[in-house]
């Protein structure tokens, strides 16, 4: 399975840009909407994080199919739950594809990382505030291959078959498992670091809300 | 413990693959160290290179049916390949060797400098030695073989032995002075001595032809002749071959009397000659002659010779041994008293041979280039070489950062694995599996397509994409078409590229098309031709489209690489 190589899907002309960078932000508007109020530094970390990781996918494009990206949707969606794991994978292929390259292969990679921040988010990848490394590696391996098909699907046209789509997924087996290979090791070094930096740390103010609520709790 | 012990053996030995491979084998002769090599693929190198102009050429020969073509390659003193050519009619035994004329002026007309090159199809070619183009070329009678002897330059002529006699023909234009008809021939050189040019057949008989192409001859019953009458003062010196031995002899060019000087092994090479010192091979000895007064047997060494020796380092012989095991010997000239075997010298390549090594010293450096049938090309440089110093020295470090790196890893995980922290060891290890899988990525991708195209099947011969417009020397070579909306650019008689981008580029810089492309993570993506983007360059390689990026695509000798724009 793989995503195209070289030969990935039409270039869009200017016009097609504009609509798909639209349709994309809109999807990150509405899924950073929140009926909650942010603290500033939360909005600055997750941009930070943002930045970071496109520079790292930027960075890391000589390396083959080695994608930093997967692994930190995965855990973007299990800290910080599905919405903000969507906004941040639909965020970082935009700001890394402005530079590596655009086309209609940035709508199927948003689509990819996204799907792989649900996983993460549904996965149960952090319990009581600690990582579960076992599951984390099988999602690594797991979500390069899901990430890997979904980006396949854009080289599907009315002129593609059925069996020249299946030739095309086995041509990719390698950088799958590649790709796979580059998660895992990412996942072992950095995982829980990253983890760390994405949990909820709780300031004074909160921690002395909590402790007079739960005061006030036990009173009653 | 043990599993421990055992685990960490494995890691070692994994590590150790890359360490191999980024040194190589060192290499040096004689001082000369190992600068460049090429791979020529499935073809021999049968006579030997050629160093002129600050070029060095090589010709290939066909190794079987299915062997890439016949071609002449030139590089650069530091082997960037300047140009090559096929020619696809080549038949068997393409060994006739290549020689290299400088411009002059005669009554025929004037020429250029000029590659001269004879084919076993009977063609004979002047070439650009700068650009491989054409200047002249003519077809002689092929009987299973054409032309396969040395040929010989005089002053504005060219002499050529063909497979059925001589044909004289002008330099500057190709056009024919004479044509005489001998024995048929084979690996049958001519030779001059004064006004008249001598050449063997393969019933024995030695052909004398004078400059109005009058000819006479005589059977020397010696056996076959398989080379170039060798000058010797104003004698001639021919070493027959019969079935089980070969005899020496002597030849008065005036009488065609004869006298032999030594019998010995069978199958006899090319004999040379430096300062009145001959020396003879074939598959029992190496023998020195002293003909500076009389000639006479000095000396001989057990040695299988059966091709082209040549002069190297001054005062030695350096030779093929055309065995299985192959190998290059060189022997030293002491004086004209003695042969002494010096070394054999082998190379990772080693195999039959009959190419003679060529040597020369260009503006102080001196420059070794051998080849044999397995068709490796492998050049020594003097270590003086400033740049070969700096690169190798580049190279070297890089290797060996890198095997460092490695190596801490390796040990670092192993020294977990043994403390019992799997954890830490397994991180580890993972980071090596990175290292080696990205070093070997591109031939693993590049194999692994290749396999899905083979079993898929979907790939077409040459023959059914070809162009009738297309000029024939591109038969059996690699082409690239550029398909853009409203015309089509193409370039053939490419040789010996690897993959699909590769020949794209070289393709591109002949047809002068600008190539743009970038980096992804899944190789080089080409993003437009002529600044052309389109919506995006899709590519074909014999007709299948292609499902990798360009710089994996394998292609074949004679693929034809298509890009179309979407």
């Amino acid at each position: 399975m793989f995503q195209a190589t070289g030969i990935h899907g039409p270039v869009l002309g200017s016009l097609g840009s504009l609509v798909l960078d639209i349709v994309l932000l809109s999807v990150v508007f509405w899924t950073l909407l929140s009926s909650t109020k942010r603290r500033t530094t939360d909005i600055l970390l997750f941009v930070s994080i943002i930045a970071a990781v496109s520079l790292l996918r930027v960075a890391m494009t000589p390396l083959p199919n080695i994608q930093p990206v997967t692994v930190a949707a995965l855990l973007v969606g299990a800290q910080l739950g599905a919405k903000r794991g969507v906004s941040f994978a639909i965020l970082v292929t935009m700001i890394s594809n402005f530079i590596i390259g655009n086309g209609i292969w940035t709508l199927y990679q948003a689509l990819g990382w996204s799907l792989v921040a649900i996983v993460g988010a549904n996965a149960k990848l952090v319990i009581s505030g600690q990582l579960n490394f076992k599951r984390l590696f099988l999602l690594s391996v797991f979500s390069a291959f899901l990430f890997d098909l979904v980006v396949s699907l854009s080289i599907i046209d009315g002129s593609t078959g059925l069996q020249q789509f299946i030739i095309y997924l086995a041509n990719g087996i390698p950088y799958d498992l590649m790709h796979a290979l580059g998660n895992l090791t990412l996942a072992a070094w950095f995982g829980s670091w990253f983890s760390n930096v994405l949990q909820h740390q709780p300031t004074l103010e909160e921690i002395e809300i909590s402790v007079v609520e739960g005061y006030v709790i036990e009173s009653q | 413990m043990r599993y421990g012990a055992f685990a960490l053996f494995i890691l070692i030995f994994l590590s150790s693959l890359p360490n191999v491979s980024a040194q190589g084998q060192p290499s040096t002769i004689q001082g000369l160290d190992l600068d460049w090599e090429y791979d020529f693929g499935e073809a021999y190198i049968s006579t030997k290179p050629l160093i002129a102009n600050n070029t060095l050429f090589v010709r290939t020969s066909i190794s079987s049916q299915n062997s890439d073509p016949a071609g002449i390659y030139a590089f650069d003193l530091d082997g960037e390949l300047m140009w090559s050519k096929a020619n696809v009619n080549s038949t068997f035994n393409d060994m006739s060797p290549i020689a290299y004329v400088e411009q002059g002026q005669g009554d025929c007309g004037a020429w250029p400098d000029m590659l001269l090159v004879g084919w076993s199809d009977g063609t004979v070619e002047a070439l650009h030695p700068g650009t491989g183009s054409v200047f002249w070329h003519e077809e002689t009678e092929a009987v299973t073989w054409g032309i396969t002897g040395s040929m010989l330059v005089d002053l504005d002529q060219l002499i050529v032995p063909t497979r059925k006699g001589l044909t004289n023909y002008c330099l500057s234009n190709g056009s024919a002075n004479f044509e005489v008809q001998t024995g048929l021939g084979w690996r049958n050189g001519v030779s001059k001595l004064g006004d008249e040019y001598f050449l063997g057949d393969e019933a024995g008989i030695l052909w004398r032809v004078n400059k109005d192409g009058n000819l006479s001859s005589h059977f020397l019953d010696i056996g076959k002749i398989r080379h170039a009458p060798l000058v010797v003062g104003d004698m001639l010196l021919v070493h027959g071959q019969g079935l089980t031995e070969s005899k020496i002899a002597l030849v008065d060019p005036t009488d065609f009397s004869i006298e032999i000087i030594s019998n010995s092994g069978p199958s006899p090479g090319i004999p040379i000659e430096s300062n009145g010192i001959i020396i003879t091979t074939d598959s029992h000895f190496v023998k020195m002659f002293d003909c500076s007064t009389i000639c006479h047997f000095v000396d001989q060494s057990s040695f299988v010779s059966n091709g082209e020796s040549s002069l190297v380092f001054d005062d030695m012989i350096m030779l093929p041994r055309n065995t299985v095991e192959g190998g290059w010997g060189i022997f030293s000239v002491n004086g004209s008293s003695e042969l002494s075997f010096s070394e054999l010298f082998t190379t990772q390549y080693d195999w039959y041979g009959t190419a003679g090594p060529e040597y020369q010293i260009v503006a102080g450096r001196e420059i070794l280039a051998i080849g044999n049938d397995n068709g490796n090309l492998q050049v020594f440089t003097s270590p003086n070489h400033e740049t070969s110093i700096e690169k190798s020295i580049e190279t070297s470090y890089i290797s060996q950062i890198l095997t460092f790196i490695l190596f801490i890893f390796i040990a670092t995980s192993g020294i977990q694995f043994l403390r019992e922290n799997y954890k830490s060891a397994f991180k580890y290890f993972l980071v090596i599996l990175v290292i080696l899988s990205t070093f070997a990525f591109n031939d693993i991708a590049s194999f692994w397509s290749s396999y899905i195209s083979e079993i898929n099947n979907e790939t077409q011969s040459q023959e059914s994409l070809w162009d009738e417009n297309w000029p024939d020397e591109w038969l059996g070579t690699q082409i690239v078409i550029f398909e853009f909306d409203n015309q089509t650019l193409t370039s053939g008689g490419h040789l010996n590229f690897d993959n699909a981008l590769e020949l794209t580029y070289k393709a591109a810089e002949e047809l002068t098309v600008t190539v743009e492309d970038s980096d992804t993570s899944i190789g080089k993506y080409v993003e437009s031709f002529n600044g052309v983007r389109g919506e995006g360059w899709i590519f074909s390689v014999d007709g299948s489209e292609a499902m990798i990026s360009a710089e994996y695509a394998e292609i074949n000798s004679d693929s034809i690489v298509h890009w179309k724009i979407v």
